[in-house]
């Protein structure tokens, strides 16, 4: 029994910084595939490189003044899009909600999320009631704002 | 327009490895456990609680939301279950009610990562959330109950139950300390490479100043030393993160130096604690036995600990709270503590890497006080029972035994998890999946 408990003392130990270790390659992982491109695996050899180019186009502005059509949008990894200045892109639509939609890359897609606006966003003419995958061409209703989505 | 599927990604099964891991740490600790106090091993069965608890949270936590973080949950599990084998030769019964706090604390964890779906919304109830800790700090001091009859009333109780409100308050501190800084902070903005001509005025502080001041005051009154170096670092660490100002924060350490001059003249506590920290050894002062007690487990742990279950606890005061780092310290060693304390580093460092990778400044903030919480109650408390600092009881996150603080600390991993879920937080292709 004696020999069980100290050969156990030292496994325990072992097993602890085994768990320890792999943590910690895990964040070492993490901070150096910043650098290095996403693992791509069969599932998603679609998903082309996160351009830099993605943006969104102003179709119909309530407000021409303070944001007239064709301006030109740029997104980065997170946009947040609404009425209020805490907003990456601000709009100046009334009808718009404070925070509005959430418009962020994933797996070098742009997701749109929804963030439960009172008016609702319709992406083509769809109401969206949680997230969509955007593509070239689509059409965003936000409020009375109308933006499309280009890559 | 494709809609978004739950993904099974690289990410998940990192985490699950994890947790099968860390579970297998646990179990075989607790085995060791059993035998080294000659238990029967029967009693072992209901350790698997604790993996199989946080095993199913990692499930439950998976919808079809996007990915979030990983290691924090298999981190959190393993110092849970080390908690536990090292409280199992403390005191019998309250490891089995611990048991059942971990177990309740992992829903409670999965309940607030899915009751909060956007974090930023949480800072609406800033000065509900304020006025709510104030009251409940307020309230334990005029009807709390203490553990010995002159000691800090920290305890609210109803009949058989109770629970301590500086818990809950601190993770409700965090959420107005965030809120109001992340509004604060907008108005107070300037515009890039233009420097800002009035120096920010004092009054915009008054609300923070308000009810961190008297939450200070009255854990001073209670001599509730922990409680009060927690909230005071708290609110220096949120101050120098929110207004970005070193002079607010030089201006606090002062005050804080003033205080604890003064608390060092008139408070008799607080001499003792600083006398008995400076010689443990001659000191005759109540609380001396404790440190001492507590170097000389660290002492007879030496380097390799003398093993699970074979330790001499029985003489520590406050063996399962206060002094859980000595009882890891004699049964694990020296190697065993540092693994913890490397683990208390990596937690810290992926909790403040959610907030700065949050998109928006209330969750980042919040983020940062979570993680700000986590850390200086471990270093105060392992600084303490390792004599770099003086003694202030506080409880070690997820070891030490008590339900509030086991419950309170797991909803502030649910808090943690759901602010990184937020796309800003963790959607970078191939990184954020690990």
């Amino acid at each position: 029994m004696d020999f069980v408990l100290a050969v156990g003392k030292y496994f325990f130990l072992a097993l602890l910084y085994v768990f320890v270790f792999l943590v910690y390659r895990a964040i070492l992982r993490d901070v150096r595939g910043a650098a290095t491109p996403a693992p791509s695996g069969s599932r998603r050899a679609h998903s082309g490189a996160p351009s830099s180019s993605a943006r969104l186009v102003v179709v119909e502005s309530p407000d021409v003044d303070r944001l007239p059509a064709g301006t030109v949008l740029p997104l980065s990894a997170a946009t947040s899009v609404g009425r209020s200045s805490e907003n990456a892109i601000e709009l100046p639509d009334r009808f718009a909600s404070a925070h509005h939609v959430l418009i962020y890359l994933t797996r070098g897609k742009h997701v749109l999320r929804d963030r439960d606006s009172t008016n609702g966003t319709f992406v083509n003419g769809t109401r969206i009631y949680s997230e969509v995958v955007l593509s070239a061409g689509d059409r965003l209703e936000i409020g009375t704002t109308i933006l499309e989505y280009r890559q | 327009m494709v809609s978004v599927r739950g993904s099974r990604d690289s990410g998940a099964q990192l985490e699950r490895a994890l947790l099968l891991l860390g579970g297998g740490v646990v179990v075989i600790g607790f085995l060791l456990t059993s035998l080294g106090m000659g238990e029967s091993w029967v009693r072992t069965v209901r350790i698997f609680l604790v993996p199989g608890a946080f095993l199913l949270a990692s499930f439950a936590l998976d919808g079809i939301h996007s990915p979030r973080e990983r290691l924090i949950l298999p981190m959190v599990a393993l110092l849970c279950g080390v908690g536990i084998c090292c409280l199992w030769l403390v005191d019998d019964w309250q490891m089995s009610k611990q048991l059942l706090w971990i177990t309740l604390g992992a829903a409670l964890l999965v309940g607030t990562y899915h009751v909060v779906p956007e974090p930023a919304r949480l800072g609406r109830y800033k000065y509900l959330c304020g006025a709510i800790a104030a009251a409940l700090i307020v309230v334990t001091m005029i009807w709390g109950r203490a553990a010995t009859q002159d000691g800090p009333k920290l305890w609210l109780g109803f009949g058989p139950f109770s629970f301590q409100p500086a818990e809950a308050a601190k993770l409700l501190m965090s959420i107005f300390l965030a809120g109001f800084l992340a509004e604060r902070f907008k108005a107070q903005r300037v515009a890039p490479g233009e420097r800002s001509r009035a120096s920010p005025s004092i009054r915009y502080m008054g609300p923070v100043i308000l009810v961190v001041g008297l939450c200070l005051a009255m854990f001073v009154l209670q001599s509730d030393l922990g409680a009060a170096m927690l909230f005071f670092g708290l609110f220096v660490a949120m101050l120098y993160v929110g207004v970005g100002r070193l002079q607010y924060v030089l201006m606090s350490i002062a005050l804080f130096l003033a205080g604890a001059g003064l608390a060092y003249q008139y408070s008799p506590k607080v001499a003792s604690r600083v006398s008995i920290w400076l010689d443990p050894w001659g000191s005759g002062d109540y609380g001396a036995g404790q440190i001492r007690e507590s170097l000389l487990c660290f002492g007879e742990g030496g380097i390799f600990g003398t093993g699970l279950g074979l330790g001499m606890v029985g003489r520590l005061p406050a063996a399962s709270t206060d002094l859980i780092f000595a009882v890891i310290g004699e049964q694990m060693g020296m190697l065993g503590c540092t693994a913890i304390l490397l683990l208390y580093a990596m937690l810290v460092y992926r909790s403040f890497r959610i907030a700065w990778r949050s998109e928006d400044a209330f969750s980042s903030l919040l983020a940062t006080a979570l993680a700000t919480v986590l850390a200086v109650q471990t270093l105060t408390i392992i600084g303490g029972v390792t004599r770099l600092i003086p003694l202030t009881g506080i409880t070690l996150p997820f070891v030490s035994y008590g339900g509030s603080s086991m419950a309170t600390n797991l909803v502030a991993v649910g808090l943690l998890l759901a602010i990184s879920r937020q796309p800003g937080g963790s959607s970078v292709p191939g990184v954020t999946d690990i």
